[in-house]
């Protein structure tokens, strides 16, 4: 399997370090980071990763917008929602744009698990 | 139909033979014109031949006469005679040609040596001359040379004083003006062509494109001419540029030696092509015949046909009429000759059947009349019996119904009543909830019956044939069997006569209805000794037979009779005694049939009974054998011990808007040893599925807000990939579709069955053998909060040390206040101390106090931990 690339997308370099390390300890290394949703969407055009966690709250341009802006970008891509808001509002909300997967801070190593799993499911198809 | 294709082959036959007789005629006609067109061409060379020939002729003679005039000269005779000076001689031949417009004039001496000449004679000229044979002749003729490739009247004379001295030559331009004019006169083109033995070359012609054309090597229009002397009328055909010429050639140069070197002919020529093309106009003259041919043959054709089939027709008809018993239909004679008489004796023979027929009608009538009476008097009489017997039975069974109803409600009342008095000493109340419990479970089988009564009354049961493997279903019913016979002293042996199908095509659900509600009949009506039930396959017939057979009571024969029909207990004191709506075995019938097969019974009082369920052998793909016991036990499904409550781990979430069944479906979760998390709809249910470590969820697929299958759906979208089960209580296929297109692993039928309920769990948890928990079920409900606080306290230290990693305050803040609320009332005050320090310095944000005492208080909780391990 060739190695997965990775955007992680936090306002919080707290979270992306511990979603890195993470990443990390599943031996995945190809790894960018973006600090907003801007970034993110600069950073995806240039490089399409595989998967890309994206945190919901963020400064100035939500999760939602990103979400969307990356889903015009390539209609593929798999998305995954990180956030410490699972409320049915936003979880309806991140189904409707088209997420892939949904994580709840705080969140057990098994969860990202699941997703990279689910992103190899999705690849094959 | 047949009339029709009649018609049609008559009208296609006249239509084919008219169209083949017009084609030809057209054909002849054509071949005829093209012959005419030829030989008309052929007349008009001919004639044009004679023209040019006459026409050349007179210009050969009158410049061959005045040529003659010259040679009859005194002064040019003295002159050649005396030998004077050639110029004398020349001067002399200068002025005679000027005056017979000649072009040019030489004398020779008899052996045709040049003795002076008009103008410098071309050697080559002369032996071309000479050659040519033009030696002066008495015979006048054309005489035609190409000098030059110039064609010049050549004539000569002799020259004589008095006897002959030489011979004077004079020559003069062919004006080929002449040609035009040639045209004109005959309509024919004309072309001058010289004959040589490597291909002939056109010197001139008419059609100048002819003349262009010979440079090509591939087309060479003069090559096929040849010499043909005048007085032959045979025509060439030549093919050229896609058109055919006709033409008629002929020498010009006549001499006495006529090689074909050298000649020069003349080639009169017409286009065959632009004949025939003057034919076309013919096409377009004969079209609009054709036209009017066809459709004259068309309307005679038609008329023809009709003629034939129109009688044909409707003798037909009328035969038919007579075939379905119609005879007043009168036929016309219109036609004479064959059809007009057979038309004629139709109507006879008509005549003669209705005059029989009537008589029959006649007599049979009386007959009828007498039998219709009698007859409608025995139906009057048989149906007001059966309406009087079917309303008695029905009034009977709905007053039977009405008593089972009410007696297990007036339990359920009655009993629950005494529960709210709690008071009441332990004992009674487990009596009263397992009277309640059993009477409750007895109305879910008298509705079930009803509804199975109603539905087989309104033929709306619907068979769900799939393929099924027999002994896991005869198992299910042995396990069910077994439990009911173990309650009563009686023993309970099922018998496998192999060898036995393993796989039937049939509806496993009916099926097993049917037989349960044989066995626990059996049981039911046995107080001590055995129900058996055994199983054959009968190959032959390709049937399988289920024999249940009991000690019981037994039967009556007048019992037996009636022992299938609805609303109809042997006894209604039956009822009371053994219990049962009476409806059981009417049931059973009605299925089997349904099944494709029957039920039998033989019975004798105080002995025994024995019924016999025979069903069709549909085979599957799978057309195995088992042949014996040992292969069966492999099959049979590994039957958890029934009593036995697994022991499990792992965390259940489960949403029901029902609260009862909350509380039940947590107990049951619980009594297992795993964890549950119970929410009250589907939003809930989808956002702690993601907040949490879930190994299984169970959902209610009817709940407000937001149901169960949506709630599925949303999961599944967002790659929940634990199990999750529909709870529902209508388990038809459409709801079973809608939880399969929802995403759904499997769907579990309510009410719950406590027992399936365990196995449903421990199918989809792990089986926790070493987890030494004592059973939640012998532990009172303090006990059993504190360990549930106790094992939520991991939980709670990974999440506090998280957002202490992050900083996430408002998570501390959260996880410390339910610490605070919680851990005191299981025994804990001094966590719940802590808990409510640390918020009060996390508030006052005192960062360095914080560190501190989070640090401690994260030590403390996992002592606690440890400890408890």
């Amino acid at each position: 399997m060739s190695e997965i690339s990775v955007l992680i997308v936090d306002d919080v370099s707290n979270m992306r370090s511990l979603l890195a390390s993470s990443l990390r300890s599943l031996d995945i290394t190809n790894i960018l980071e973006a600090s907003s949703s801007l970034d993110a969407i600069e950073i995806y055009q240039n490089k399409k990763s595989d998967i890309i966690f994206l945190d919901l709250q963020m400064p100035k341009v939500d999760g939602f917008e990103a979400l969307k802006q990356i889903r015009e970008i390539n209609n593929n891509a798999f998305i995954v929602i990180v956030s410490g808001e699972n409320s049915i509002i936003n979880v309806k909300k991140a189904i409707q744009l088209g997420a892939n997967g949904f994580i709840v801070k705080p969140y057990k190593l098994g969860k990202i698990q699941e997703m990279i799993k689910k992103l190899n499911a999705h690849q094959k198809k | 139909m047949k009339i029709k294709s009649l018609q049609s082959k008559i009208f296609i036959l006249v239509v084919s033979l008219f169209t083949a007789v017009l084609i030809l005629n057209v054909y002849s006609v054509f071949t005829a014109a093209r012959k005419q067109a030829e030989l008309l061409i052929e007349a008009r060379l001919n004639v044009g031949k004679k023209v040019v020939i006459d026409e050349l002729l007179t210009d050969q003679k009158n410049f061959d006469l005045n040529v003659g005039t010259i040679a009859q000269d005194w002064g040019f005779r003295q002159a050649l005679g005396q030998q004077t000076d050639t110029e004398s001689l020349i001067n002399i031949m200068q002025n005679h040609i000027q005056r017979i417009s000649g072009d040019f004039a030489f004398v020779t001496d008899l052996n045709m040596e040049v003795i002076a000449s008009t103008s410098t004679i071309d050697p080559s000229i002369l032996q071309q001359l000479q050659h040519e044979d033009v030696a002066p002749s008495t015979t006048s003729s054309i005489s035609l040379a190409l000098l030059n490739n110039k064609p010049f009247y050549i004539s000569s004379s002799t020259v004589k004083a008095p006897i002959e001295i030489g011979y004077i030559f004079v020559g003069k331009v062919f004006d080929s003006s002449i040609f035009t004019r040639l045209e004109e006169q005959i309509d024919l083109g004309i072309s001058l062509v010289k004959l040589k033995d490597n291909g002939n070359s056109g010197v001139f012609s008419t059609m100048p494109s002819l003349l262009a054309a010979q440079n090509d090597n591939k087309v060479k229009p003069f090559s096929s001419f040849s010499s043909m002397k005048p007085s032959e009328n045979t025509t060439q055909i030549v093919e050229w540029n896609q058109k055919t010429y006709i033409a008629v050639s002929f020498p010009l140069n006549t001499g006495n030696s006529h090689s074909a070197h050298n000649q020069l002919i003349m080639v009169l020529h017409d286009s065959l092509s632009e004949a025939m093309s003057s034919l076309n106009r013919f096409w377009v003259d004969i079209v609009p015949f054709f036209f009017v041919g066809i459709l004259v043959a068309l309307i005679g054709a038609f008329v023809i046909a009709r003629s034939i089939t129109t009688p044909v027709t409707r003798l037909l008809n009328a035969t038919r009429y007579v075939a379905n018993g119609n005879y007043s239909k009168e036929l016309e004679i219109k036609q004479s000759g064959e059809l007009g008489e057979l038309i004629h004796e139709f109507k006879n023979m008509q005549t003669a059947i209705v005059a029989r027929e009537n008589e029959i009608k006649k007599q049979s009538l009386a007959l009828q009349e007498n039998e219709k009476i009698k007859f409608e008097a025995e139906i009057a009489h048989k149906e007001r019996e059966l309406a009087e017997e079917a309303t008695k039975t029905k009034s009977q069974f709905l007053a039977s119904m009405s008593h089972e109803i009410r007696t297990p409600l007036t339990s359920i009342i009655g009993f629950s009543e005494t529960l709210k008095n709690r008071n009441i000493p332990n004992k009674d109340k487990n009596s009263a909830i397992e009277t309640i419990n059993r009477c409750g479970n007895h109305l879910l089988n008298v509705i079930n019956d009803i509804l199975d009564v109603s539905k087989i009354e309104a033929r709306k049961i619907e068979l769900e044939v799939i393929d099924t493997p027999l002994l896991p279903l005869i198992d299910e019913v042995r396990q069910l069997a077994d439990m009911l016979a173990s309650n009563k002293d009686i023993n309970f042996h099922l018998e496998l006569q192999f060898p036995l199908p393993k796989y039937i095509a049939t509806d496993p659900t009916r099926v097993k209805q049917v037989l349960i509600n044989l066995v626990s009949n059996a049981i039911k009506f046995t107080e001590s000794g055995n129900v058996n039930l055994e199983i054959s396959f009968n190959t032959k017939a390709q049937t399988l037979i289920f024999s249940v057979l009991d000690t019981g009571i037994g039967m009556s024969s007048e019992q037996i009779s009636r022992l299938f029909s609805a609303f109809d207990q042997a006894d209604t004191s039956t009822t009371r005694k053994f219990g049962g709506t009476g409806l059981g075995l009417y049931i059973c019938d009605q299925l089997s049939s349904l099944l494709g097969g029957k039920i039998q019974v033989t019975s004798q009082l105080n002995v025994g009974s024995e019924f016999q369920l025979t069903l069709p052998y549909t085979q599957t793909n799978d057309v195995t054998l088992v042949s014996n016991l040992s292969d069966a036990n492999d099959l049979f499904i590994t039957q958890a011990s029934q009593a036995e409550i697994p022991t499990l781990s792992g965390k259940v979430l489960y949403a029901d808007d029902n609260e009862d069944n909350r509380r039940l479906v947590s107990y049951l979760i619980k009594q297992t040893g795993a964890k549950a998390i119970i929410v009250e709809n589907g939003e809930q249910a989808v956002e702690q599925a993601l907040a949490n470590e879930i190994d299984l969820i169970l959902m209610d697929m009817q709940m407000p807000e937001m149901d169960g299958l949506e709630a599925t759906e949303m999961l599944k979208s967002l790659g929940f990939s634990k199990p999750i089960i529909m709870m529902t209580a209508n388990i038809d296929k459409d709801s079973i579709e809608q939880c399969v297109a929802s995403g759904a692993d499997d769907h579990f039928g309510k009410p719950i069955d406590t027992q399936k309920f365990h196995l449903l769990l421990s199918k989809h948890l792990t089986h926790d053998i070493n987890h030494n928990v004592e059973k939640l079920s012998d532990l009172d409900d303090y006990d059993e909060m504190v360990n549930q606080f106790l094992a939520g306290l991991t939980d709670t230290l990974h999440n506090l040390t998280q957002a202490h990693h992050l900083h996430d305050k408002q998570t501390m803040l959260n996880i410390l206040h339910q610490i605070k609320g919680s851990a005191g009332s299981f025994g804990y005050q001094n966590l719940t101390n802590k808990a409510a320090k640390l918020e009060n310095e996390i508030h006052s944000q005192n960062e360095e106090n914080t560190e501190k005492q989070m640090n401690y208080f994260l030590t403390q909780i996992k002592q606690i931990i440890e400890g408890n391990q």
